[in-house]
């Protein structure tokens, strides 16, 4: 009988102190950035950044827990599909927020920010459904 | 689903880090379960018991709610 749940792909915990190390290294980088002493313009900085970050947050969230078991297995999975809802309903509203606080239809976050904004909701979620279970 | 995990780690000397190092999983997942807050797979009943050289329902109770 196979009860192994690492069926999910995820990558060795020892890549978690990489994933900071990148976190650290891109907020260097953003300081840099802003205070124009890497001479790139802001705009393309700014993405930069926020590419690294986002690979940063991803490879976090790859990473395994110290022990993975099914209860590890089940808080990814709900913290997973409450992320995905977020981002579905974040998307669906924003317009109509935009239009309330800014006067405009229009989305002012990118791609990158939403993906961002579900990177850290699934965090949160995840460390409050461990909490809570 | 009631049990009687804490019962049977005291009966046979084991601490919540022990017992969850045989078994393979955390010691939160033995914490959880033994606060009746998770419901382990069959697999891991089974795992359980097997440890305990009990039979899973002398372990696992179904209440009249389940």
């Amino acid at each position: 009988m196979k009860t192994s749940n690492n069926s999910l792909g995820l990558i060795p915990n020892k890549f978690k102190k990489v994933a900071y190390g990148l976190i650290l290294l891109d907020i260097f980088l953003g300081i840099l950035f802003i205070s124009k002493v890497l001479p790139i313009e802001k705009a393309v900085g700014l993405e930069l950044t926020k590419a690294i970050f986002l690979f940063s947050l991803l490879l976090l969230s790859l990473c395994k827990d110290k022990v993975e078991d099914e209860r590890t297995f089940r808080i990814r999975a709900k913290a997973l599909s409450a992320a995905f809802i977020y981002g579905v309903v974040f998307a669906i509203l924003n317009p109509f927020m935009n239009l309330i606080f800014h006067n405009s239809f229009f989305s002012d976050k990118d791609v990158f920010e939403m993906f961002i904004l579900m990177f850290i909701f699934y965090f949160v979620m995840k460390y409050m459904i461990g909490a809570k279970e | 689903m009631k049990n009687t995990i804490k019962v049977q780690r005291a009966i046979h000397d084991l601490t919540q880090e022990g017992l969850a190092k045989k078994i393979g999983v955390s010691r939160q997942t033995i914490n959880s379960i033994e606060k009746n807050r998770y419901v382990p797979s069959t697999a891991l009943a089974l795992k359980i018991a097997r440890l305990f050289e009990v039979s899973v329902h002398d372990i696992f109770e179904l209440e009249e709610d389940d």
